[in-house]
Parts: structure tokens; sequence; C-alpha cells
């Protein structure tokens, strides 16, 4: 049997002369482009579907215990804690065969690094040998950036490349301008550190000192960037080893062509499952981002166009997407490509083989020079910005086809914004160290239709979201949790509400020399809600300096323990004097802070779903009585009226009140709002006149521009002249 | 059956079942089973013990007279936590963290899921927290990452808190403070103030935990957890455990009932932590694995229990028992030492279906359970599970299992194997069925090779122990290829997890957190301040474990002392639990010796390319296991007979393999004598168990009856 | 083929199924799930029109008698030839971002670039849709579906 295969397969050992990798990646992708498939039969699972399931399931155990044990080598605690690791096997051209679990961003992104050495010419300028390791933190090639750090190894079969292994983690140091590498004041790609392109760190399974130094006299503290490079190479060698049993026992040609099918198999998956599970139609949605550099103030976009055909083909237009700049809120075209990869395996492709063969049935058109596809890799592409909203938007119109098609248990609305905060300088050891605390990963989770947000338990871009212990963080990173708490009424409100994030309130220590900040959104609602819910609540940061907390231990006060239940500040800031600083939307670069300053930042939240009007009221009884939301909220956004004991304690709900009262809301909803066709013959006249606020003029002039096809849709929407610009 | 006196006991309070497995002292065994009682687990309890003296044809007294050790083993704690049916604590946690166990851990939504289910995040779930926020109350205190109080106790908090809390009907009080593991002062106080104003108020009983005394190591919400676990499932377990020991001792017994810890040791009832005993069912055969391994001289083994719903891994490396410091208990995360159990959902109930989307075969992780069961059984299961496969392939005896007691419908288990798998996939029913079996069987394979590639050191060295109802029938299966040492079963491979239990010794494990950090390139000085830390450290323990040990009747020299350390890399987050060559550290070389232990194991269990020397070492915990040697069952050798094992054999019947129908040999395994040889194809059957012997394999009995799978 | 109780996708529709229950729906997918779902939709109407496809929460694709494609809202008003952006029918209204009804000052998104744009039905006055943009922005067409056979 393995005969005939080899035939099949060209290059093969038996055939004349072998193909060279850059031939080779040439022909994979020539072939796919006009025949539409990967492999043309599926001659291996046809005969033996067992055979096909069985050795899927070694591979996949492989790389999993690789990713196990690289786990417990990591320093970084976004790799402990958070899981920000996966490793993965490729082909010799570079595809996905196979994932562990973990941030399957990367699925793709590692391939594209991979295709980026053949391209290049490394197989001659650079060489590929048994035991090579080569890093790669580029973004434009792979990665999101330069904290996605890769290390792939190439696999040697009888003295032949057969494939890859990479494995990948999220460092959080790389000597960017700000610490913890995810600054919102980059201007430039040279403000994000050490970045290192497809370099051989590496060989006879060694890693190279010189660049080890490199890495510790190029950034604030190496122990991350190095352990977890170590961690990577076990994890390499793990699988490599494996799989070198695994061929011996099928035979190397029933290796290639497995391999083969079992992307192509995925191909025809994807579409199948398209088919069954998503009503075909045209699907947008739009998520929002923007640009807070002073004087640069911009909204920013992602407009997502979902067509779903009858036979299962799923396309992705993102025309009308602003143009990219010198600004850090924007991503490279392997990061948007793996977001999207992310957000579908986990709404549609879960239960697939995750490989290349997913990413192979999509089309997508991410237009040149746009803020997901920057033409010049001297920009900066440090906070992705709209290509974590395409995902957001992709995910919505998903929604909706799984909502028209009947599996409302997959219907869900937008997950939260990605936030958090970074700090540097010298530490409660004395060491010095930078570093970015990842508990966002554990943000609230967006409200489904069957039930509210898990508040303070999930993120987009990795599922399994953990926020990690707070004496975790402590040891990795000098600023102390005065409070740490559920952050009440963020989740969007909806029939089923979005899960609330979490709140940090973090005290700066004596003893330590500190720089912090912090990075989320402009001051916009960023996670929208879905069908009738709101949109999350927006991030903000508060950071109060000279605070008279020592004051206040010495009268034995309080020391504030949260935001509270507020109506107007949060209770942390009307409690501490201090020379407050409020940023809504929480980009905050990084910047000295004395001992005893205080620094609230919050979670994303999730959005809502559906009309707050229709929420089970014992729901809204329950969020009230555990603290999760404000009477306020109940009464104004979901008119709930509550019946009390005598005294002012709640102890139900008054039914006929509450009807009453939703009728009533309902009634002022109508009396307030107008037609839409009046509606939009006043917008039309603030346009003609220029009345439109600077972040959302600066959006439209540069994209009337920049997209042919979205600026004639603004002007036939509005009616406006051909030649209409934003006055 | 001649009335030798009875010696050990032990008892293994299941979910459904209540077994109990008694050694006398000439060697022989006896079980008892009864269906577990809830309600009162007395009655179950007595109703097995029963069971098993009436076998052994004794009185109440004859049996529990002469019973040197009871050990008992129970799943209540898990039940009170998956059932939500606990007491009512109340928790005073560091002000500003009042929301810590409804926030919980992102980690606690998904932890039990399948791998699927973890990337396909709508199935993410949060349980009800076991406490819920209105009975929480913030502290004003603070002790900071190195120990030192930043904000003092305020007592008045302490005081407003308790009133609170008892107004709100807590029946026990929880303290968790941050950093309490390094600086317990805040804790301590925190209870001497609680106690006074219980007693205060005539409410002595209400009992007081605190997070540094039930489980003092980093990570605030594990911590809270151990804790909160202690006080909401503590007190009705160990009233449960009292009652049963006054009636034991009633009956006639004079020692102390002992009680199985999820670490692998016995200890006295009087003396455990209900938290310590939450997960006993498993650790029985990772106990008689380990027992196994000194019987034959094997220091590296691996445990396999296949039982109905799951496959369970364990690990006895080096003749240590693998430990699990972060083990995940009823979906709740704990950092309490658990014996290291990884399990898969994978057994004889494992149902099997075609994805209708994908088209692919799914076999488990959902089981059939007991109810409605496998097709076969006739107890109204609709979907083809592994046991169904395996009677499809003439495997399964199909006039029934337990000798008769349970007869298996063979025609509607293939009927529903030929519908929902073989047609689907265009295969025959038999095909089909040994696909269920190939899958299964690599996935628990899988499982193995897992856990020994994580945990360390080479396949070739380990030896793999086989058992539960179902492990004989998969056994050839998932050991198939693996380069081990030796495949062993036993024909008491159903009751092994009991078996085990009874081998095992008093032992408890102590541990304390240090702060022993190792700079890159330290001299001799730093080294050996270090070394002041770590013998600090173990002198304490080792006081501790004495005077408990003491206190349970043991003398001094009757109790063995290992000490570890928790060694890794500067700034790693996971650290070795490195077995330590020194009791003591007095000078620099001796803690280069310490280094020197942790380097080596990380190499073997990790990679020479992985070692980070460059980064220096932390040790920030120290560890110590006390054990005392406690009377053990034993095997009673016999002579060996010849290979041919004919007389064994009692009917003919074809079975399934490698595609094609073969005449196969069954044989009763009660008639199996030492050294017969038994040549596969053929199926072994015993009361309460299957062994399946494919072509290329065979059985081999030895003196202790136990059987080697040989190639 | 793996099907379900159609008292069971009721009570999901409802959003009243137990989570455990949503949880084997979402591991083992029923193929007639559409069906089921359209008899069911038809029956929590109050008019006759025969549902094409649910839009979304409240709105169907429904073929009049007269033949003609439009969407319609739960309490029975229309919005209209499906092909158009059923919004253009909608009772429209900007809410302030922070305008103490909704959100707080401090947890709402600035005037100067975002407001809540809501979309109720002139009929019952139920929320479709809220869109959060800034002045100017075009409705989004969230969904025109593929209905020609």
């Amino acid at each position: 049997m393995s005969a005939d295969i080899e035939t099949q397969v060209p290059g093969a050992a038996g055939s004349a002369t072998p193909l060279t990798l850059k031939e080779r990646l040439a022909r994979t992708e020539r072939g796919i482009s006009e025949t539409g498939y990967y492999e043309a039969d599926l001659s291996l699972k046809e005969s033996d579907p067992i055979t096909f399931e069985v050795l899927f399931t070694r591979l996949l155990q492989t790389l999993t215990n690789a990713r196990e044990v690289a786990l417990s080598i990591s320093a970084s605690p976004s790799t402990r804690e958070q899981g920000e690791i996966i490793f993965g096997l490729y082909t010799r051209e570079g595809d996905a065969i196979c994932l562990s679990t973990g941030l399957m961003i990367h699925v793709h992104t590692m391939s594209r690094a991979i295709k980026w050495m053949i391209e290049n010419d490394y197989e001659t300028l650079v060489g590929f040998d048994e035991g090579d390791y080569f890093f790669n933190n580029d973004s434009f090639i792979g990665g999101g950036h330069p904290s996605d750090q890769m290390l792939i190894t190439p696999l040697f079969i009888d003295g032949r490349l057969e494939g890859w292994v990479g494995g990948l983690t999220h460092v959080t140091e790389t000597g960017a301008v700000e610490p913890g590498a995810m600054g919102s004041s980059f201007t430039s790609r040279f403000a994000e550190g050490l970045i290192m392109p497809c370099v051989k760190i590496g060989s006879g399974d060694t890693l190279r000192k010189d660049l080890d130094i490199l890495v510790d006299r190029g950034v604030r503290s190496s122990t991350s960037w190095l352990a977890d490079n170590r961690a990577k190479l076990t994890g390499n060698m793990i699988v490599r080893e494996k799989l070198k049993e695994l061929v011996a026992d099928v035979g190397l040609g029933f290796y290639r062509k497995i391999c083969r099918e079992y992307i192509e198999d995925t191909m025809r998956a994807t579409r199948e499952k398209v088919r069954r599970s998503l009503f075909p139609g045209r699907y947008r949605e739009v998520a929002w981002r923007g640009v807070t550099l002073p004087g640069q103030e911009s909204l920013l976009h992602s407009p997502c166009e979902l067509v779903i055909t009858r036979d299962g083909r799923l396309e992705l237009d993102y025309d009308g997407l602003p143009s990219a700049r010198r600004q850090p809120f924007q991503a490279t075209l392997p990061l948007f490509e793996g977001m999207l990869f992310n957000g579908l395996i986990q709404n549609v492709f879960y239960d697939l083989r995750y490989n290349d063969g997913t990413f192979l049935a999509i089309r997508l058109n991410v237009p040149l020079g746009s803020a997901c596809n920057p033409d010049n890799i001297q920009l900066p592409t440090t906070l992705w910005g709209p290509a974590y909203g395409g995902m957001q938007a992709c995910a919505q119109a998903v929604s909706r086809a799984y909502y028209a098609q009947g599996y409302r248990e997959e219907v869900h609305a937008s997950g939260p914004l990605t936030s958090g905060n970074l700090a540097g300088g010298v530490d409660q050891y004395g060491r010095l160290f930078g570093s970015q605390c990842f508990e966002f990963a554990s943000s609230g989770m967006y409200a489904t239709s069957f039930m509210d947000g898990l508040d303070t338990a999930f993120s987009d871009f990795n599922a399994e979201g953990d926020m990690g212990d707070a004496e975790v963080w402590e040891q990795q990173m000098p600023q102390i949790w005065l409070a740490r708490e559920i952050r009440r009424d963020g989740g969007g409100f909806g029939k089923f509400r979005g899960g609330n994030g979490i709140h940090s309130l973090y005290l700066i220590p004596e003893g330590t020399e500190m720089e912090m900040g912090s990075f989320g959104s402009p001051p916009i609602f960023s996670t929208a809600g879905l069908m009738g819910g709101y949109p999350a609540a927006s991030l903000r940061v508060w950071v109060g300096r000279n605070t008279n907390l020592s004051q206040m231990l010495s009268q034995g006060l309080d020391l504030p323990n949260g935001e509270g239940l507020h109506t107007e500040l949060p209770d942390f800031v009307s409690e501490v004097e201090a020379e407050w600083e409020y940023v809504p939307g929480q980009n905050y670069p990084a910047r000295a802070l004395p001992p005893e300053s205080l620094f609230s930042v919050v979670s994303g939240d999730g959005g809502g779903y559906g009309d707050p009007l229709e929420r089970r009221p014992e729901e809204v009884l329950r969020d009230v009585v555990d603290g999760l939301s404000s009477e306020r909220t109940a009464l104004d956004v979901y008119a709930v009226v509550f019946t009390r004991d005598g005294a002012q304690l709640i102890d139900g709900v008054d039914a006929e009140a509450t009807q009453a009262l939703r009728a009533q809301h309902r009634r002022d909803r109508l009396a307030r709002a107008v037609p839409a066709r009046e509606y939009k013959a006043r917008v039309r006249e603030r346009l003609i006149a220029g009345d439109i606020p600077a972040p959302a003029a600066a959006l439209y002039r540069d994209v009337l521009r920049f997209s042919a096809k979205w600026a004639a849709e603004f002007r036939t929407f509005w009616d406006l002249p051909d030649d209409y610009e934003v006055p | 059956m001649s009335a030798s006196r009875p010696v050990v006991c032990y008892t293994d309070v299941g979910g459904t079942f209540t077994d109990c497995f008694v050694v006398t002292e000439n060697g022989d065994f006896a079980l008892g089973k009864a269906p577990t009682t809830p309600a009162d687990i007395a009655e179950g309890f007595h109703a097995a013990l029963r069971m098993a003296r009436e076998h052994l044809g004794l009185t109440e007294q004859e049996f529990l007279g002469g019973l040197e050790v009871i050990g008992y083993g129970a799943t209540t704690v898990l039940n009170a936590l998956l059932t939500r049916s606990g007491g009512k604590p109340g928790v005073l946690v560091t002000r500003g963290f009042e929301d810590l166990l409804t926030m919980e851990r992102g980690k606690q939504s998904w932890v039990t899921l399948s791998r699927v289910d973890r990337i396909h995040p709508v199935t993410h779930r949060r349980q009800p927290p076991l406490v819920p926020r209105t009975r929480v109350r913030g502290v004003g205190e603070r002790i900071n990452s190195v120990g030192a109080e930043m904000i003092p106790l305020r007592e008045q908090d302490v005081l407003s808190g308790v009133d609170q809390l008892l107004a709100a009907g807590a029946d026990s009080l929880v303290v968790v403070f941050l950093w309490s593991f390094l600086n317990d002062g805040h804790e301590r106080r925190t209870k001497e103030i609680i106690e006074a104003e219980l007693a205060r108020r005539g409410l002595s009983d209400i009992p007081v935990f605190i997070s540094s005394e039930i489980s003092p190591t980093l990570r605030e919400l594990p911590r809270a957890n151990a804790t909160t676990i202690e006080a909401y499932a503590g007190p009705s377990t160990l009233r449960a455990l009292a009652k049963l020991e006054g009636d034991l001792k009633a009956g006639g017994f004079t020692g102390d009932l002992q009680v199985m810890q999820s670490a692998g040791g016995l200890a006295p009832a009087r003396h455990v932590r209900a938290v310590d005993t939450a997960m006993s069912g498993p650790v029985g055969g990772v106990v008689g694995t380990r027992f196994i391994g000194e019987l034959y001289g094997f220091d590296d083994l691996i445990s396999t229990d296949v039982g109905g719903t799951s496959f369970d891994v364990g690990l006895v490396s080096g003749g240590f028992i693998g430990i699990d410091r972060e083990p995940v208990l009823a979906g709740l995360l704990l950092s309490l030492p658990m014996m290291e159990v990884h399990s898969i959902g994978a057994g004889g109930g494992t149902i099997s279906r075609i994805d209708a989307l994908t088209g692919r075969l799914v076999v488990g992780p959902e089981s059939a359970g007991a109810i409605p069961g496998p097709v076969c059984y006739r107890k109204g299961g609709t979907e083809p599970t592994v046991t169904d496969a395996n009677l499809v392939l003439g495997y399964l005896n199909p006039a029934g299992l337990l000798g008769g007691k349970v007869n298996l419908d063979a025609a509607s288990a293939a009927d529903a194997i030929r519908t929902k798998i073989a047609e689907p996939l265009g295969l025959s029913i038999e095909e089909a069925a040994l696909g269920i079996r190939r899958v299964i069987d690599t996935r628990m394979k899988e499982a193995v090779s897992g856990l020994v590639s994580l945990r360390g050191s080479r396949m070739e060295d380990y030896a793999l122990l086989g058992f539960g109802g179902a492990g004989p029938g998969h056994l050839c299966g998932y050991s198939e290829g693996l380069p081990l040492k030796a495949v062993l079963t036993f024909p008491y491979a159903a009751t092994f997890t009991a078996f085990g239990a009874a081998s095992a010794d008093y032992e408890h494990h102590y541990h304390r957190a240090v702060n022993a950090v190792v700079p890159p390139a330290a001299g001799d000085d730093a080294l050996a301040d270090v070394g002041r830390r770590l013998t600090a450290a173990w002198v304490r323990l080792e006081e501790q474990a004495v005077e408990q040990m003491e206190r349970e009747g043991f003398a001094r020299d009757e109790i063995s002392l290992r000490h570890l350390a928790m060694v890794r890399y500067g700034k790693q987050l996971n650290d070795l639990i490195t077995p330590m060559p020194i009791s003591r550290a007095h000078t620099a070389d001796d803690v280069r010796a310490v280094l020197a232990a942790f380097e080596d194991l990380y190499a073997r269990v990790y990679a020479k390319g992985a070692q980070f020397p460059q980064a220096g070492f932390e040790i920030f915990e120290v560890g110590l296991v006390a054990a005392a040697h406690k009377v053990k069952p034993w095997l009673v050798k016999s002579p060996l007979a010849d290979e041919d094992a004919r007389e064994a054999r009692y009917d003919e019947r074809p079975a399934f393999w490698q595609g094609e129908w073969q005449p196969t040999q069954r044989y009763d395994w009660d008639l199996l004598r030492p050294g017969n040889v038994v040549a596969g194809p053929a199926i072994i059957e015993a009361l309460t168990t299957t062994l399946v012997v494919p072509p290329s394999r065979a059985a081999r009995v030895d003196e202790y009856r136990t059987v080697w799978i040989e190639e | 083929m793996t099907s379900y109780s159609s008292q069971m996708i009721s009570d999901l529709l409802e959003g009243t199924l137990p989570l455990d229950e949503v949880a084997r729906l979402q591991r083992d997918k029923d193929l007639d799930r559409f069906t089921t779902v359209l008899k069911l939709e038809q029956a929590r109407v109050p008019w006759e029109d025969r549902i094409l496809v649910p839009l979304q929460e409240s709105l169907y694709v429904v073929e009049r008698s007269d033949g003609a494609r439009v969407v319609k809202c739960r309490c029975g008003q229309e919005f209209g030839d499906y092909r158009q952006n059923w919004k253009e029918e909608a009772a429209v209204c900007e809410r302030h971002p922070q305008d103490g009804v909704v959100y707080l000052k401090y947890k709402g998104a600035d005037p100067a670039w975002q407001m809540l744009r809501e979309f109720y039905c002139p009929g019952c006055g139920v929320q479709l849709d809220v869109e959060p943009v800034p002045v100017g922005y075009p409705f989004v067409f969230n969904f025109l579906p593929d209905l020609d056979e």
C-alpha cells in the first residue's frame, strides 16, 4: 500500500529529483487554487476510518503532552496561569496538521512564519538541520506582536525534512518603550522592543548563549523570555521524538498522505458544517475601536460582511477598514487571520480537527494598507484594535446565522474587550522587572440566548480564561491589590445580561520604584449587545497621586474596598483624598508612580442579549441581592419594582407594578423616538453642515478616501452627492 | 470456609456500592458488598462488613475482636460538594476581596470539561459558590508578599463581621487572609477574637477554621476553597466517623478506625481533616500498586483502573507515589497534596456515536453509567457503549457476567452498533465494534504515555498494573506497543482498589512555606543562609509530625520521615517535589546537594536543554512525609504447576480478532493454577471480570496467582 | 440520527431550558432543527402568515397571502420587504451614552465619540437593536437571508 502512495507524493523517495521546499510550497499553493483540493482523494480515510481517527488521537495527545510539559517549565504567569501557549505540527510546506489546545490564534500565525522562511530561501541561505531552533516574534512574519514568541524546529526523518513543530507563548516583557510590552503610546515598530525575525537561536538541541545575552541585555527582565524558550524547546523535542516513533510505525509514505488527508478532510468538514448549521445569506456587523494618541484622536471601525452560501462556503469581506498609520491600535495580517480563525473555532469548528483545512475553506478579504494589513513594516501593531473587533463582529454575524437556523444554544453577543495593566521598575525583592498583569484573560463573558454571561471567567483570545491568584501576581509584580472585585453593572444590560469583568484597585507600595500604565480602548462602547441588548460598559482608569492613605491608616479609618454601587463617583474616589486623574477608555501610557499612589483598572465586560424589559424579574432581584447589580439599574433599565419587608430590605418582586412600569417604558420609548426616515433627514443635514464630532469625522474622512465600496454605500445611504466629503 | 482470624479490613463507601475487603491471618481474602446508604452511611457499611464476616463464618465478636486494623474510605465529602448539601459557613476575608469565592477563578468554569467543550465557550458553566456573597465579610488587614504587615488588623471589623455572619445564619466561621501562609499572625489573632466572642455568646460549638492551618500554601483561592470545604462538609463527616468508630468498638473492635487520606495514607478517624479525605476511591489502586511493586521489586509502576465511566492512571516513581499539589475536587481548585490520578472519560459504559455535523466517530467522554447503562443490559440504554462492542465481538459471555446473574442482550447491542455506527461509517458490525475498542484503547494508551512523559523518566522503567472491573478486558489493548517492563493483572482485579487500600501505611503529609531564594551565582554565605532557612522549616515540620503521630499512638522509633523540598528555577511558576538526600542543610555544600538533586530530577522529567541555572533557584515550600508501618494483606505463594491450562478450559466459542471470527478458548480464571500459560486468542472469565487475550499475546499465572501478560 | 423533543426546543426558545440540557444540544446536534423551530415559532405568533425564517428576537421574514415577503414583528407590525433593512421602518432614538438612566457618567462612552442608537418596533415598543455608533454612521443591515429556492 505505502508503495502506491509514494508515487502520489511529488518529490517523495523514489521519484526522480526531490523538489526544494520553495518549489514544493509553490506547487501546493498552485494545486489548491487550481483544483480546490488540498489532497484530491481521501483514500486512507475511506478505506479505514478507524485508523484515520486513531492516528489523529495519537498526534493530538502528543501535542497536548508537549503543552503540559512546557507549562510546567514556563516562567511567564500568562503562560503558566492563563495557558497562553500552544504547540502545532506542520507539513513540509508549513500547513498546520494538528494543534494542542491553547492559543488558537496562533495555529495559522506559525504556519505563516514557516512559509516565510521557505519563501525567503532559508533552506539555502540559513540552512535547516535536525536540532535547529528558529525564533520569531516579528508579527509581520507571524505572531500577533513582539510578546507572541514562537520557536520552530524542523522534523527530519531519515535525514529528510518532513515537517515542522512549533511552540508559541505570550511573553510579558519585550524591552519596549513602555514596560510589559503592550503600551498604548507606540508610534512605530521601534517602540515595541526587541524583535527577532526567524532567527536561528539554537542548533544540536542547544540554545545559543550569545543570543541569551542579547535578550538579557535587551529587556527589563529576561527570565520569562529565556525560560519560555526552554519550555518551547522541550515541547518541540517531545513532539519531534514521538513523531519519529509514529512514522516508524506507519511508514513515511503513509504518514505524508494521511497528514494531507487530515487537512483535506477538515477543509471538507468545514464546508459541511457551515452548510448544515448556518443559514445562508449576507450578514453585516461592525465593531469599534479607536486611536487616542494626542492630536490623532479617531474612531476606528471593523465593518464585517459575512456571506454564507448554500453550498457551505464562508466568505468574509473587511473592505471598509480604515487605513494603517503610525498608531498602535492595528494589527498585521497574520494576527488578523489568527484572530478570525480563533473566533471561528470557538463558535463553529470547535469539534473539527483544528488545522489549516478550516483556514483553506474560508475566503477572506482584508485590504492591503488597511489597519489590519499594513503595507509598511515600520508601523506598530501592538494592540490589534480593529483586528480584535473584526473577530467580535464576525462572531456576532455567525450568531445571527445560528439563530436563523434554529441553533439558539450557540447564539451570543460580543465578548469582552482586551485590556490590562503594565508595570516596570524595581520590585519588592530589589530585582529589575517589567511585566503585564494578565487577569483580563478572565473578563466578563457575553450573554447568550439562554443564560447570563459568566462574571470574571472568559476572554475571546483564549477560551480557557483565567485571572490567576492575586498572590501569584503579587510575587511577580510589586503593586498590591487593595481591592479585587466583580465590576457591578459592567456587563451589557439585556434579557440576559453580559458577564461582569474585574475591577482591580492597586496600591503602589513603599520601597519600590515603579512606572505603571494600562491599555484598553478610547472612551467608547467596544463590546456590542445583540438583538436589543446593550453594549458592555466603557473601560476607564483612575490614578490617584499623593493620597492620604497613611493618614487614613493612622486615624484607623477604613481603606477603600472597591467601587461600591455608586451612582456617581466610585467609592474609592470619594473616600480617598488624592490628585485624581480619570482617563475614560483606559489607554494610559506608563508613568512613574510614587509609593502610596492608587491605580484602578477594569477588565472588559460582556455584551447583553435581547430587550432588557424582557428580563425575568426574579433574575433582576437575584442580582441585586447578590450585590451584582444596583437597585437603580433594576428600576431604570429593567423596570422592576421590588417589595420590601416593612423596612428597607428588599424581599421580592411586585409583579403587577413591574408589569405596569414596563408597559409605561415601552410607551415612553415610542414617545421619544421618531420614524427612521425623519431621523435620517436630520442626520443628513448634520453631515452636510459638517456638524460631526472630531473622532467620527476623522474616521469618515479616512475611509471615504480609502474604501470605494464603503464610500459609495455611505453616500447612498445618506443620499449625499458622489463627491461628498466631510467638511 | 475455614474460620481463620481476620487481620485487616478495608471498606470503601462509594457512590453506589460499599465494598468491604478482609484479609485473614493465613492470607485468605473475603469480600462484602452492599448498596451505599447516603442517608446514613453506617447502614451500608455494617451490611458490607456483615457479608464479609458471614463469608468467613465468624460471629461479630470473633470478627471485630480479631481485626487489628479497620480502614475506611468514603465519598461523603465529595458528595456533599457535588450536591451542595453541606453546612452554612460564614467567611471573613481580607477587606477588598469579599468577592473571592464568587469571582473564584475563571478556570473553575471549564476545568472539569472535555477538550472540545473547553474550546467551545458557550458550554462553560459556573457552579453556585459554597458560600453565597451574603455570608462573606471583609476585615481590614494586609500582609504583603514577603510576609510583612502592611495594614494592621482592624479588630472591630472582626467583631462586626462575626455579628453579621451569625445573624445571617452561619453555622461555622472561616478566615482567609492574603499571604497568611507566610505570616499567620492576623489569622491567629482573628481566631482568638472570634472564639472569645463565641464563648461570650455561649456559642462555642460553632467551629472556626483559618486558612493558615488548613492549607498553608501560596494561592488564595485554593486556600480559601480548602478551608471552606472543611467548614462546609467537615463537621458532619467527622460526626459520622465518630459514630462508626463507636459502633465498631461496641461490637468488640479494640483498635482505631483508620481513614484513607487523599495523599495515600491512613490516619485515625479522630485526627483526620475531612478535606484531606475527600478523594479516597482512586487512591487505593495506586497504594496497592506500590505494594505489589514492593512484592516484585519494581520501583516505577503505572496503575490503571478501568471502571464503568472512567479510566484512572496513577504513577509510582522511584517508590514515591505521584502527588498533585494543585488538584481539582468537584470543580474546585485546591492546593493540598492529593495523590495524582489522571482521569479520562473512558470505561465500559462510555458511549460512542457518529456526530451528525462532522460525520466523525465520537467515543466518550459521555457515559451511560449504571442507569440506563449499556444497550445489552436491557435497562433502557439505547446508545452503543464499549461494553456492547465487547459483547458483539464475542469477548464477553452473553450467558452473563457475575456467573449469569446478569444476562446480556447481544442482539440489541449488535443492532445499536449496526444502525448508529456501522452503517453511517460503511463498515460491518464487527469492524465498527472493533473500531470503538481501538479508539477507546488508544485514548487509554495515550493517557498512560501522556502521564509518564509529563512526570518524566522512560516508559522502559515502568511496570503497568491493570485492574478495575473492565481493566482485564482492555489491558492488552492499551498496553500494546508500550515498551514496558511488565504488564500485570489479578483475579481480584475488580476489588483491587479495596485490596490496595488495605495495604496502605499510616502516613501524614506536612508542608510549610519558606522564603529561600538562591540568586544567580550565589556565594557560600547566601547558600548557607538558604540552608539555615530550610533546616529551620524541616525541624518545625518534624516536631509537628512527631507530636501528631505520638498522639496517634506511635513511638518515635516507629516513625519514618522523608524530607522534601519544592524547588524551581528563578521566577518559574511550577516547582518539582524533590526528595532530599539530606534532612539538614548546614553548609553551602549541603545546599548545593539539594540543588543538584533538583537539577537531576529536572533533567530527567523535562530535558537537559531545559535546565536554567543562570536564573538562580527558588524554594518557597518544603515538605515532610511521616509514615509508620501497619500490618498489610499478604499474598500466599503456591507451588508452580506446569504450563498446560487445559483443566481451566471449559468452552470454545468464536470471537472476532484482526478482521475475522476465530475459534477462541474460554477459561475459568478461578481454575487457573500457578504456572499455567494461556496463549491468545483466549478469554479468561472470573466472577467479576473478564481477561481478553488477543492473538500474539499470552497470559502467565505466577506463584501469587498474578497474571503476567506476555508477547 | 440525533433528535430532541419539541418541548425541549421550545424551552430553549423561551430561554427556560435547564443549563445541563442546553449542554446536550451544544454537544450533539440534531439536523432537523430548522423545521422544528419553524413549527414552534409559527405556534408562538398571533398571526397566520407563513414564517420563512426567524430574523432575530421578535422579528421574522414571512410570506403574506399576497405572496409578498416582508419582515414582521411578533406583535404583527410589518417592516416592509425583507430585502431592505427593517431598521428603515423602525422607530429610532439617539440615547446620550452617559444619560444616567442606562449608563452613568463614569461607565458610558464619551458623547463626542459615540451614542446609543436604539431601534424600537413602532407597534409594540420592543427594543430590537442598539447600535453604539458615532453621529452619521449608516444603519447596519445585519441580515439579508438567502431565500430564493
